[in-house]
Order: C-alpha cells, then structure tokens, then sequence
C-alpha cells in the first residue's frame, strides 16, 4: 500500500496518466472523413464501445509492455537512493512481502497508465462515436486484453531489479531485446491461418496478439483486419463489431498469460538480497563479480591509454568511458568496423547497432551526478552550475561522435545523403538525451523513447522516409532530415529551458 | 576576506533558512555552530554559490559572488553535509576528475591529495567498496584538491569514528594558514580545539560571533555541578537545561547551565565551549545577535 501510494502521489504518475490520455485521442481518428481505427476485412468497424474498446486495447498493449517497463522498474532502486531500504531491511517485513508490495506498486502504475488511456477512449467515443458508450463494456475489454501485459511487465520490472549483475542499464538494455524477442514469439508466426495458438504461445501472448488474432477471425470470419488508420480509400460499408467474447476458452487462453508472471515473482524473490551490502561490496573492493563488473574489469585496462587522452579534452566525456569501461571497446569496434565493413553494411548494419549502443550510453550523461548525489560537488566548481546544459551538451555531442564518427564520416564520403541523416541523427539522440535527462531526472524516459523509436526505424526498413533519422536506409528526403535537424534544435534549446526551470525551482 | 551583509534566504511560504545574517570573516578556522534547522546548510550553500540569496551581500575578497559566482567558484573547495559518489569509479578516478573540472591537470597533486587524507594505499579501489569515513575523506581531498583560498566543509564529522574524527580536525587545522576554513557543525567538540572564530546560529539568525574565549568569558558563572538521585533525575532533566550527566555510586552528576544556581546543591564550575553554546541558546534571542569579542 505504502509503495502504491507513493508512486501515485508522484508527479511523473500525474503526467504518465495524462501522456496516457492524449495518446487515445491521437490513436483514434475522425470516421466523419472517412478515417477509422478498426478495419476488417477491408471495412471499417463503427465506433461502437466493443469496437472501440477492443482495437484500443489492442492499441495500447505494445506502449504498455514496452514505456511500462522502463515506468515501473524503479522500485527498488527509489528505496536504495532515498535511504529507505537500509530502514525497511531492519523490520519484520518478509521478502516476500516486501517484494510483494513492489509487485503490486509496479501493477498500481502500469493499470493508472492504463486507465488513463481507457478514459480518454471512452472520451473519443463520446466525441466521435457511433453508438452508445458503454463502460462496463470497455473495462470488461481492457481487462481481458491486457490484465496479463500489466502483470508480465510488473513481474519482469521485478525481476530485472532483483537480478544482480543486471538491475540498472544493462538490465534496461536487455529488456529491449526480450521485449522484441517475446512480442513475435506470442504471435507465433508460424501459425497456419485458422490454427490454435499453442500452449506455448498462450503462456508468452502478454500483449494478447496472438490471442486477438484467433478471436477475430472466429468471430468475423476473416484473418484480414487491422489497427490503425491505413489512409486508403473505403470503399465498403462499415460494420459493427461485437467485440471479444467472453467464451470459457477465451477466458481461460488469457489466464494462461498470468503463468509465466507468476513464476516470475519466486525467481525475484530468489534473487533478492534484501540490500545486504554484503553482497554487493566486496571487501577487498572491485564489486560483485557480476558480467558487468567482470567486462569492466576486462575492459579497464584496455581503455586508460584513449582515456587519458580524451580526458584533456572532456573530463566528463572521459567520464562516460570510465564508468562503463567495456563502452570503450564497443567505440573501438565501431571505428575499426566502419573502416573495415563495406559501405553497405556501415550503413544498414553498423549504424543501427552502434543507435542502439548510444542508447545506453547517452541516457545517463545528463542524469548521473544528479543520481549520485555529487551534483552539489559538480555546481561549486567553475562555470558548472550555469554552464550545466552546454556542458551536457557538448559532453553528449562528443560521445556520440566517439562511437559513430568514423562509419559517419566514411558515409558523407561514399554516400553524403545517408551521412547528412547518420550526423543529424547521432546529433538528435545527444541533444535529446541531455533535454529529457535534465527534464525528467531519469535517464530511462530517454533510453525507453530512442529504443523505440529505434524499433521503429528498424521495423519501417525505410519504408517510411520520416523514420530513417539514422540514415540506415538511405531514404530519407531533405526534408525529413530538415525535420530531424530541427527536432535536434529543439532538443538542444529545450536542455537549456530545462535546467534553467529547474535552478529556479531550487532557488 | 568574507563579509555576509544582511544576507537572507526565503523559501515558499514565506519560510526563511537564513535571515539578515551579517558578519566578517578572516583567514582561519571558522566554526558555524547551530542546532538541526538553523540554517547552517542554506547559509553555506550561499557562500558555495549552489543557491542565490534573496536578500543582502555576500563579498569575498571585496568581490560580491552572488553577482560574479565564477569568481569565488575558482577559489572555493567545497564539502557538503551530504554527497554521493560513482560507486564504479576508484578514489583516483573520482579526485582526478573533480580536479580537471577545478582546472587541476596534474596528476601529481592528485596523489597528494589522497596521501594527506590518508586514501593513497586505496586509490585504486572502486568507491563503491569505501566506509563512510572514507568518503568522507575522499570528499576533504576533493575540496582541497585546486589549493582553494576558501574551504567550506557541512557538517564533515558526522558518521565518523573518533579517531578519523581527530584526524579530520587535525587536517582542517593544518590548512588554514592562510585559508579561510568555515566549519559547520552542531557538534561542539569539532570546533573547540580548532576554532580560532565561531559563529552561533539558530532559526536562521546569528545568535552571537567571536573568538571561544569570548563566548566562555560570556558564559561565565553559568556552568554548575550538582548530584541528584536517580528518583530526582528525570524531573530535573525535564525543567533544567543538563550539558553532562554520569552516573555514579554517589548519584548523578549533573552539569548544569543557568544564569543563576539552580539547584541549592549545585556548585559554580568554569564553564566549556559546549556550556557556552548552551548557555547562549537558551539566553539569547535570535533577533539580537551579540558580537562577543
């Protein structure tokens, strides 16, 4: 309760909600133009409550299982920075109800987020629908849908926190990976048309794809349908959709979604040391033998010739190298690669894996001496504390070109289109990950927002021209990369609003 | 060298940290005493630089650094009363970046550094593994680390054991020369031995300033031992201000501090620092500060 309280008392939870709501009214266009939501068959369902709750639902299942983690796994780390941890530790409390109250604090988040989406779709109905509106009918759709998202994320929130060796960046990073792993798993691409989704897939299907999918085409008949508004032209009547049932089997498909987070919760409580520092001080110093300590024990050495230098140019840039020596080796990697590789692969290959990297690297440079408790060191010394956001800047510019200079380089040589977008992009995640990183005190709403929009990218394969911001697919216009240059701009302008708001309120 | 006029902090809610605090310091060890909430951090944290007064001057060197921070940033090293480390970087690693934000390039001073504090066998070890004291005197070697003319230090002592407690003092001592060294602390001890000046503070005002043999000229003839049953002993605590008490075959002893005798068994004794500091909390109003010299 304490937990769930605190995170709703929150700020963020305020804006999490409110983010939530606007993301309903974008998602769901006006059918007065011909524009519609839920299309099946090649018709357009009617804004009626099941249609509407349904394909919202569905909507909302991949910003849910993806933003939701990155939102929620925080919970025990808040008690580690603000000291409580080493109070609550000192009290009867169990492991297991401690990690219990984070489960349900993690879940309280995810469903406020949640709820928040399904308001203002129950607003959009009332502004733009076709029928009656009907909220039993929404929560009962919500709910089926997406009961099981909400507890996969908290559960593996939990876990990812309790890992040792993987709680925090690295931890952050490979929740991506698994994310996109088990998003295509649940669908079970292999599928025949008009086959049972298997055991395996029910126990996987968190965001309730698979599960849809089947549904629908035994409800209409058809496999044929989507979400979202294609922009082609209608040219069927539209049809009214009942929604999904709530057949014995259904219900029981989606329980089967609630197995693999229930199995999550025991293997958090497993890995839980209660905060015991022992555990995570050795006392011959050097850390845990954790995969992060060792790479960086591997790593250190390796990386004091280059830091040396780069630490007469940018202490703090030398910094990011230094926290995390195994970057080093990845920056490396990326010259050597981009000399080596034929151009081709730099573009679609290198650069995207090296986005993917600056990702991590990026997302705390603005965040870290806040998260630390050493900025009040980092404000006495000169031109710091007024100085912050273009300092941060250039700290951020310069790490960013660290690891993707050279295959940016060899690309405005071999290809100066795709190198005009590879530089404006690598520009773009510095600037943006500076703004958010002052802005939000966090460097997740940074790395959870530029990993997905890296998915994105990756996904449209340069299909969509607005998407190639890295340049990987050679597509994109003057224009877009006007567009991304001047989001760089911005980015870059709104670091200094940032910080400047943010001395303010601190006096 | 530091003159704060009529300095003032107002938070929201017309709540003040600091109020109309106004005094001169030279080089030396000034020790700020004060209760928990009388405005130490936020006063300190003005002359830092890390928050704006919303009222007065604060000059130092004849340069007002509210208006030219960058000027007192150069010459300041600076501890605050609580402060984080990266866990993952050595104690070099750190000291060594702290010193190229100050401008400090040379690694050599950087080992001096952790030699004075006593770091230098640990220097490679990640901060992670470090025990408080040890942050604690990593955090001195970074606020001396660019030779600063002026060395703030919050709060420094606390969660140390005696012994780095003495050698944290003995430190202090041997660099403020020619330094202005301001110490804050609500406990007493920390200055008494080092303290050429001492400034008391509480609910954001200055309650009086002067050299310790000052403020004990001041308290004198309030400091008084009295042995009390064990019966007596929590009515007395309760209407009497107790700066000492042990417990013996014979009774409790008390060590009292009043204007007058307070108990008829009491007798006068000379009265310490920590008398002192009692003796002015419970006598002086915060809106009238007394130079004690």
């Amino acid at each position: 309760m304490a937990d769930a309280r605190t995170r709703l008392r929150r700020p963020s939870t305020g804006i999490l909600v409110l983010a939530s709501a606007l993301g309903a009214w974008l998602a769901i266009p006006d059918p007065s133009k011909g524009a519609g939501l839920l299309w099946i068959g090649g018709a357009r369902a009617l804004y009626t409550s099941p249609a509407l709750a349904f394909a919202t639902a569905a909507f909302f299942a991949f910003p849910l299982s993806f933003f939701g983690f990155y939102l929620a796994s925080n919970a025990l780390q808040h008690d580690l920075r603000t000291r409580m941890a080493a109070v609550v530790v000192a009290t009867p409390i169990r492991n297991a109800e401690y990690l219990l109250g984070k489960l349900a604090g993690n879940a309280g988040l995810l469903i406020a987020a949640t709820f928040g989406f399904m308001m203002a779709a129950m607003a959009m109905q009332a502004v733009r629908g076709e029928g009656p509106l009907q909220p039993l009918t929404f929560l009962a759709q919500y709910a089926l849908i997406l009961s099981p998202c909400v507890a996969w994320v908290a559960a593996m929130a939990l876990v990812v926190e309790c890992a040792p060796g993987i709680s925090g960046r690295l931890g952050d990073a490979l929740y991506f990976f698994v994310w996109s792993f088990t998003v295509a798993l649940g669908v079970e691409p292999w599928r025949k048309a008009g086959a049972q989704i298997s055991w395996f897939g029910r126990c996987i299907d968190y965001t309730g794809l698979g599960f849809i999918f089947g549904e629908v085409q035994r409800i209409t008949g058809t496999s044929e349908f989507a979400i979202g508004d294609s922009g082609n032209p209608v040219t069927k009547p539209p049809i009214t959709f009942p929604g999904l049932d709530f057949t014995p089997e259904a219900m029981a498909t989606r329980a089967m979604g609630f197995l693999v987070p229930a199995l999550l919760f025991p293997l958090a409580l497993a890995l839980f040391r209660r905060f015991d520092p022992a555990s995570t001080k050795s006392p011959r110093g050097g850390g845990r033998r954790s995969l992060s300590a060792i790479l960086a024990a591997l790593a250190r050495p390796l990386g004091r010739p280059p830091l040396a230098v780069l630490d007469r140019l940018s202490p703090d840039a030398a910094l990011t190298f230094r926290a995390r020596p195994p970057l080093v080796l990845l920056a490396a990697a990326s010259a050597v690669l981009g000399l080596t590789l034929p151009i081709e692969s730099v573009r679609e290959n290198l650069l995207p894996a090296v986005f993917a990297v600056l990702s991590a690297a990026l997302a705390d440079v603005a965040t870290r001496e806040r998260q630390a408790g050493f900025a009040t060191i980092v404000f006495a010394a000169p031109r710091r504390r007024d100085g912050f956001a273009a300092w941060k800047l250039a700290t951020a510019a310069l790490v960013a070109l660290l690891f993707a200079g050279v295959p940016t380089a060899r690309l405005l040589i071999t290809d100066p289109k795709a190198g005009v977008s590879a530089l404006v992009g690598v520009l773009f995640l510095a600037a943006t990950a500076v703004a958010l990183g002052i802005a939000t005190g966090t460097p997740k709403t940074f790395m959870g927002l530029s990993l997905a929009l890296w998915y994105l990218a990756m996904n449209a394969k340069g299909h969509t021209p607005a998407l190639d911001y890295g340049g990987w697919w050679a597509m994109a216009t003057p224009l877009v990369q006007a567009g991304w240059a001047a989001a760089t701009v911005l980015a870059t302008v709104a670091s200094f609003a940032a910080h400047r708001a943010r001395l303010a309120r601190e006096g | 060298m530091l003159r704060i006029e009529a300095v003032s902090k107002a938070f929201r809610g017309g709540k003040y940290g600091v109020r109309d605090l106004s005094f001169e310091a030279r080089p030396g060890v000034l020790g700020l005493l004060g209760p928990n909430g009388a405005g130490k951090t936020t006063f300190m944290q003005m002359i830092a630089t890390v928050t704006r007064p919303t009222a007065g001057r604060i000059l130092f060197d004849g340069v007002d650094v509210v208006k030219d921070p960058e000027a007192i940033r150069r010459r300041l090293g600076y501890l605050p009363q609580d402060f984080g480390v990266y866990d993952n970087l050595t104690a070099f690693e750190l000291l060594d970046y702290v010193a190229r934000l100050k401008g400090v390039r040379s690694r050599a001073r950087v080992n001096e550094m952790l030699q004075m504090v006593n770091l230098h066998t640990v220097a490679n070890r990640p901060l992670g593994s470090f025990s408080g004291g040890m942050r604690q005197r990593l955090g001195i070697a970074q606020a001396l680390v660019s030779d600063p003319d002026l060395v703030i230090v919050d709060e420094p002592t606390a969660g140390l054991d005696p012994e780095e407690r003495v050698r944290f003092r003995n430190v202090l001592s041997d660099i403020s020369g020619r330094r202005l060294v301001i110490l804050s602390t609500h406990i007493v001890s920390d200055v008494e031995s080092i303290a050429g000046e001492i400034a008391v503070v509480r609910e954001g005002r200055l309650l009086a300033s002067g050299p310790p043999e000052a403020l004990l000229r001041a308290a004198e003839g309030s400091a008084w031992e009295a042995v009390v049953s064990s019966a007596e002993l929590e009515r007395q605590r309760a209407e009497l201000t107790v700066s000492g008490m042990v417990r013996r075959a014979d009774g409790v002893h008390l060590r009292l501090v009043a204007k007058e005798r307070p108990l008829p068994q009491a007798a006068p004794v000379g009265p310490d620092l920590e008398d002192a500091y009692l003796y002015l909390m419970q006598s002086q109003s915060p809106s009238r500060a007394a130079v004690v010299a």
